[in-house]
């Protein structure tokens, strides 16, 4: 055994050919270390541009980090990397809970899968072991029925499941890929890449061990860490109310988007209605956590139904506010709950499949649209039943669901009239974080790769020492470009971005990351060596996207509509962005990286800094690499 | 829940309600015995129903309350006091 940290193994799976292989390559680890590291990567060098997200030759890549499954804090996270349904660039997804883990104790740190199946299929891994199986009996069931299924035609509760619901198999693009029945790996329609795979699940099981090279140095540096997350006061707020804990506080400091961001404030009354307290005094019957996580933010509920049994279900996270509370205004805690258990149980997104609706809902308020386009719903704000026919209606791509399923851009192509006004998407994919208010948040949203979303570069300005204050487009570059690579650094250790400085500047920083890293595996990499290649990763998936998608510094840009309409009420009343402030932090952002300013392209200067001649050579040979 | 084991030093007794399914003692124990991570071999076993909520947590019969530790290691690393390691007067 001379692998340490990583078990060293990649499970190779041609779905078009049934044929199944393992192998290892020590030298992709040294280079892209692991998890999105590796699965970037892999996307780059074996993804044509010309394939399409759900052609057979797009690739999917399941990853876990190189610290997934081991003692270190919050180590449950994989990867799961494949061409943007949405965007048509790239895509990284993160997901916990246990699959990650089990993954690597089956004998398997990448799962790479090529190739698309004629019938319904799931895999079957266990033990350095896998099996191409049936799954007709497994289409048209829900993520929930498919979980319980497999666990208990095998007769084992320990099963790890990784699923897509009807919505996946019906390429929705708002699809994701449900772990655990409510962890997801949710943007980029991940979901629909494997429906259009005909793979509708993979479990996982395994009996294998993960080795360590220095196991107590190791052990030392876990203890430390340990210690730090569980003394710190940030993290016992989250245990008792996860990250909705932040919910007031969001909304005074901007961070609401109120019906499809016609505001950014939301009515302090409704917070209340919604509060994470009363759901816990209510439902809650245990707190719960991912693998191995200290942190534990989650809570399992047990609500009474009216028929049939007991709803037993996990909350939700503050994006459920963000994405159903404030966007469409519903009030009414439990059917938040109740909406966030049906998309895991369709396996949609919960961002992705919110904002169009969101859209639709203004649409019909302005008039856009009326009861001839919306199969006689009525579009009100706040009606969750309506909401609920919606999420169905996607899943199934039916009636209006089947425009809606596009997102919200291209479907505002499929109805014109003006829509695409209300669109709110960056780089295709929708957007579903308020902008206007705290400009390190915004400028990680526009920037980052997978198109927008808050865990890349964005970071919150007021918990952030050095970065200035929220309204003001100075010193927010150098954080983004900072944060950036560090987010690059925790997925590819397979960590939770929770766990770390993002979320309180005390907890797990790069040297951490680095103590960890060099006592595991037995490679000494410090703090700045895994910065660089945070840098590298960004730049492979910078890369990506000006091949695949021809992206360039305008796709780099906020919705228009908040350069237009300022924020209407609460505390940040009347800001809106100006083209000069975020022009001014692109130019910043740029020359950190080294990239050309007016084109957003890579230079070869750049490349050549960190080494990425395939990056080079394939940008120069289709004339989009700068000087 | 109370599970005892024939040892003069110490117990180790489980409060179920309290635990978060996150299996930290699975694998703090099995670094106590192999200085590796695997479920498998851990003394403690958390198994968990999603659909029904029942949780079953077992010490298998090959634990030695970590003798050669200050503290059991599954204790240790149980944030949520769901493993507590009691003195046997």
């Amino acid at each position: 055994m001379d692998t340490y940290g990583w078990i060293g193994k990649f499970l190779r799976i041609d779905l078009s050919k049934n044929k199944i292989t393992i192998d290892s390559s020590k030298k992709l680890l040294k280079r892209f270390i692991g998890g999105r590291g590796v699965g970037q990567w892999l996307l780059f060098d074996q993804v044509s541009p010309n394939t399409q997200a759900l052609h057979p030759d797009n690739l999917l890549v399941f990853s876990s980090g190189v610290l997934t499954g081991t003692m270190a804090p919050a180590s449950c996270r994989m990867s799961i990397d494949t061409k943007n349904v949405l965007t048509g660039g790239v895509l990284s997804s993160n997901v916990g809970g246990h699959f990650g883990p089990e993954l690597k104790f089956a004998g398997f740190d990448f799962l790479v899968i090529q190739g698309s199946s004629d019938r319904p299929v799931f895999l079957d891994i266990k033990d350095e072991h896998a099996e191409i199986k049936d799954a007709s009996h497994l289409w048209g069931r829900s993520t929930w029925e498919t979980e319980d299924i497999v666990r208990k035609d095998q007769g084992d509760l320990s099963i790890r499941v990784a699923s897509i619901g009807v919505a996946g198999e019906n390429l929705a693009k708002p699809a994701c890929v449900i772990v655990d029945r409510a962890r997801a790996a949710g943007r980029g329609g991940c979901g629909a890449v494997l429906g259009s795979k005909k793979l509708k699940a993979i479990a996982v099981k395994g009996t294998q061990p993960i080795n360590i090279a220095k196991p107590e140095k190791f052990m030392n540096e876990v203890e430390k860490i340990w210690n730090k997350i569980d003394s710190n006061k940030s993290v016992e707020t989250r245990r008792s109310l996860g990250t909705r804990a932040a919910l007031p506080f969001s909304n005074e400091l901007g961070f609401m988007g109120v019906k499809n961001f016609q505001d950014d404030y939301w009515n302090p009354q409704k917070i209340k209605r919604v509060s994470q307290k009363q759901l816990n005094s209510n439902f809650e019957i245990r707190k719960l956590a991912c693998f191995n996580c200290p942190i534990h933010c989650s809570h399992l509920y047990r609500i009474p139904q009216q028929t049939d049994s007991d709803l037993i279900s996990e909350g939700f996270q503050l994006n459920v506010d963000w994405d159903f509370g404030g966007k469409i205004d519903i009030t009414d805690g439990e059917a938040l709950l109740k909406i966030n258990t049906l998309c895991n149980q369709l396996g949609l997104d919960l961002d992705n499949s919110s904002a169009p609706i969101a859209w639709a809902f203004e649409l019909y308020e302005k008039g856009i649209i009326g009861k001839n386009d919306t199969n006689g719903l009525d579009l009100i704000w706040g009606d969750a039943d309506v909401v609920t026919t919606l999420l169905h209606k996607i899943a199934e791509r039916e009636g209006l669901g089947k425009i809606l399923a596009e997102g919200s851009l291209r479907a505002s192509k499929i109805i014109g009239r003006g829509s695409e006004k209300y669109v709110s998407h960056i780089k295709g994919q929708d957007s579903i974080e308020a902008l206007r208010s705290d400009k390190g948040w915004l400028l990680g949203c526009i920037t980052s790769a997978r198109g927008g979303g808050h865990l890349d570069g964005a970071f919150q300005t007021h918990k952030t020492p050095g970065a200035g204050e929220p309204d003001s487009y100075d010193s927010k570059a150098e954080k983004v470009f900072w944060f950036e690579r560090f987010k690059a650094i925790v997925d590819m250790m397979g960590v939770c971005y929770f766990a770390t400085v993002w979320s309180d500047k005390d907890l797990i920083g790069p040297d951490d990351f680095s103590r960890l890293f060099s006592t595991a595996t037995g490679i000494s990499m410090s703090g700045n060596d895994l910065m660089r290649t945070g840098q590298i990763v960004r730049n492979v998936e910078k890369g990506f996207n000006t091949l695949h998608a021809g992206f360039k510094r305008s796709d780099d840009y906020p919705p228009e509509r908040f350069f237009k309409e300022p924020i209407v009420s609460g505390p940040n009343k009347d800001r809106i962005l100006s083209k000069e402030g975020v022009d001014h932090m692109l130019d910043e952002y740029y020359a950190l990286h080294g990239w050309d300013k007016e084109t957003g392209w890579q230079t070869t200067k750049c490349l050549d800094e960190l080494e990425l001649n395939e990056v080079k050579e394939q940008l120069c040979s289709t004339k989009k690499l700068m000087e | 829940m109370t599970i005892e084991k024939e040892s003069p030093i110490s117990r180790i007794t489980i409060k179920p309600e309290k635990c978060t399914v996150c299996r930290s003692c699975e694998i703090a124990c099995s670094y106590h015995f192999k200085k590796e991570f695997n479920p498998k071999i851990s003394q403690i076993k958390i198994i968990f129903d999603p659909k029904s909520a029942d949780l079953r947590i077992s010490q298998e019969n090959g634990c030695d309350l970590c003798k050669n530790e200050k503290s059991p290691l599954c204790v240790k690393y149980c944030v949520r006091g769901a493993l507590n390691a009691e003195k046997v007067e």
